[in-house]
């Protein structure tokens, strides 16, 4: 499975939508569930989904799936 | 411990809510939040039907954040909840009839609370705290609690639960806090103790979730998640997140649903290892040395869920000979004969047992829990007797000990004297039937058992002493009860210091000993002369032995020195109680048109001439 279908599988479970609804080019700014609270869902999911420990700054950045699919790159690589 | 792919598609494949959370609970399985969702998923299309419930959130700190925990941890329990949070920081102001709270109408009402919010003392070092202002500050915090939940019970239906939220950090004193006079640990637990020991006292509905068990099991470094607390106030872990949310709607599922009465075991590879009659009263597993430890330990936990107040009985495909010699002879069984309420051993269908000790105990199989190891039993009796809940005893040994830990249907929110005599007074029950039995197997009649029985019946009139007991009698008793009618504690006692009433009880003692308050009755004067049966109730632990109508001739007789001359009652037929269809008509009463039931008490066609085989004492 490629890491976006991952992404969206986990993104779609947090936020309780549709796969579908979780594009390669949606941001916060255009899906009404992920706002504040969805976010943070959606952070505590990736952290235990890709075993990894993300700072609070990093929270902030997270805020669309091209920035989430980045920084997943950039832990595997690291 | 972390949830494999492999472990979740088990537990999606299993087909029982109640096994899916026994398991998760016994290898302490934490699921993601994605995995939470697809069991949430998987575990409302299972057949059972959730019980629908409006839970209120009423917070000081972030409370957002727990739903999807709380909607994973009501699947596990078969509830489906209707979240309701209140605006952030408010507490007092939701206690009001004009509230978003209020509105929702909430079943539960869960108040996320901090210390903080108590006293403003508080929000500085504990140990910075003057030793001399700490019971004031004590005080003060206690009595601003007390006053908030005074205010939400007085406004707000349902049932409460309140919270206040651990410390997140170490103690200001490091390791040293508990040798120290000004220690914070000790200083917490004695606030605990009296806010919990007031809210069992003064209020009703109300419990205090003790978010100290919960971290406790998990530890502070996994319940708290400083990073969530820092940039959003929201304390917990997601593995906090999960521990609340269980806690939470265990105690909602305990409060919903049907309460369990009755904990059925089986023996084999159950109170021990191994088969006893293969293996022999020196082969089982029982004992000091591993596996028998974790056997042992079982029975203790059995044990102790009788002090919660369950009965616990015995059914095992087995001779009976070999049982009773492990439970009379085996040096390390604790379960004894006297502990088993009931007992079956035999081999007949396990169904067809359990039907007979819910007739033995005169209960419903709904208030049933079966444990057992066997495959074959567990799907036996959930494919006949689905009212059941069936716990599987797992495979490994170190497991077992643990495995009723998360059945909701054995949590309790009060206890009470009469809980913890439970077994006693059935196996006193069973004491008295093998008596009958042996006298009328030897030509005695029924009269003759009761006079053997030697029954002393103590009556009681307008008793503040007994109202817990008696409000309890109301709420409960749904088989021997005419009227059916549910008081709270302030009815009863309201009734107990009003001339027009008469609050009438009796317990009922013998050979075998005693019952405690057993039976209820009020009767409201209407008129000059004229009486009413508001309420006739009796538990069903004495029916058979003539006490209700020597109480009813008892009544009778203290109206009538009180110059009561007619006696009216009613019968108010519901599901469960048929059986005092008749009671009415078959003691001198008369039906009369309307449907109500009528009693001259001028004495002839009245039950008062009756000869009862039992003494009657008390007051009246």
């Amino acid at each position: 499975m490629s890491v976006f279908a991952q992404l969206q599988g986990i993104m779609a479970s947090a936020l309780e939508l549709p796969t579908e609804a979780i594009k390669e080019t949606s941001s916060m700014e255009d899906i009404e569930e992920w706002d504040s609270l969805g976010h943070v869902h959606i952070m505590v999911a990736l952290e235990q989904a890709f075993d990894l420990y993300m700072d609070v700054e990093d929270f902030a950045e997270l805020d669309s799936v091209s920035a989430i699919l980045r920084y997943l790159e950039s832990q595997k690589a690291g | 411990m972390k949830l494999s792919e492999d472990q979740c598609n088990n537990l999606l494949a299993m087909q029982s809510a109640q096994e899916i959370k026994s398991l998760m609970a016994v290898r302490s399985m934490a699921p993601t939040l994605q995995q939470a969702s697809k069991l949430r998923q998987h575990l409302e299309t299972l057949d059972a039907p959730a019980t629908p419930i409006r839970l209120g959130v009423v917070h000081t700190y972030t409370s957002e954040l727990l739903d999807p925990w709380l909607h994973f941890g009501a699947a596990l329990n078969q509830l489906n909840l209707d979240i309701y949070h209140a605006p952030y920081g408010t507490t007092v102001q939701e206690a009001s009839r004009h509230s978003g709270l209020f509105k929702h109408t909430p079943d539960i009402t869960l108040l996320l609370l901090t210390l903080e919010d108590l006293h403003p003392a508080f929000q500085i070092p504990k140990a910075s705290i003057k030793g001399t202002d700490k019971p004031a500050i004590q005080d003060k915090a206690e009595s601003v609690l007390k006053a908030i939940v005074h205010r939400f019970r007085d406004n707000i239906p349902g049932h409460i639960i309140v919270t206040v939220l651990p410390s997140m950090s170490s103690p200001g004193l490091g390791l040293y806090d508990d040798m120290a006079e000004q220690s914070e640990n000790h200083w917490w637990s004695q606030i605990k103790t009296n806010v919990a020991g007031y809210l069992r006292a003064d209020f009703r509905g109300v419990s205090y979730l003790d978010l100290d068990q919960l971290l406790m099991r998990h530890g502070r470094d996994n319940f708290f998640d400083a990073r969530l607390w820092y940039s959003t106030v929201f304390p917990f872990s997601p593995l906090g997140a999960l521990a609340v949310s269980n806690a939470v709607t265990t105690i909602t599922a305990a409060i919903k649903q049907t309460r369990a009465k009755v904990i059925v075991v089986d023996a084999d590879n159950t109170l021990w290892g191994g088969v006893i009659g293969e293996d022999g009263i020196d082969g089982i597993a029982l004992g000091p040395d591993y596996p028998g430890r974790a056997f042992v330990d079982f029975q203790k936990r059995l044990l102790s869920l009788q002090q919660r107040g369950f009965i616990l009985a015995l059914c095992s495909k087995n001779n009976p000979d070999d049982l009773s010699e492990v439970l009379e002879n085996h040096p390390h069984q604790l379960l004894k004969n006297e502990h088993f309420a009931a007992q079956r051993v035999n081999w007949l269908p396990k169904p067809d047992n359990l039907r007979a000790i819910a007739e033995e105990l005169n209960l419903g199989l709904d208030s049933f829990i079966f444990v057992d190891d066997s495959d074959y039993e567990c799907s036996a009796v959930r494919h006949s007797l689905s009212d059941v809940t069936v716990v599987q005893v797992p495979s490994r040994p170190t497991e077992i000990p643990g495995c009723l830990d998360a059945v909701a249907r054995l949590e309790i929110v009060s206890l009470t004297a009469e809980d913890l005599e439970k077994t006693a007074l059935y196996s006193q029950e069973r004491m008295r039937k093998t008596q009958r039995e042996q006298l009328t197997e030897t030509g005695g009649s029924i009269d003759d058992y009761l006079r053997s029985l030697n029954m002393t019946m103590t009556v009681g009139l307008d008793d503040l002493r007994s109202v817990a007991r008696l409000t309890q009698l109301t709420q409960k008793t749904n088989q021997f009860n005419l009227t059916t009618q549910r008081y709270s504690e302030k009815d009863v006692s309201g009734m107990i210091t009003n001339e027009q009433f008469s609050v009438y009880h009796f317990s009922l003692a013998d050979n075998f000993g005693n019952s405690g308050i057993v039976e209820l009755a009020i009767a409201e004067q209407t008129a000059p002369g004229a009486a009413r049966i508001d309420t006739f109730l009796m538990s069903c632990r004495v029916i058979g032995r003539l006490a209700e109508q020597a109480f009813l001739h008892t009544i009778v007789h203290n109206l009538t020195s009180r110059g009561v001359t007619a006696l009216s009652a009613d019968y108010i037929p519901t599901r469960k109680n048929v059986l005092v269809e008749h009671f009415l008509p078959d003691n001198g009463f008369t039906r009369m048109d309307d449907g109500s039931y009528y009693c001259e008490l001028d004495g002839k066609q009245v039950i008062l001439d009756k000869n009862f085989p039992i003494n009657i004492e008390g007051p009246v």
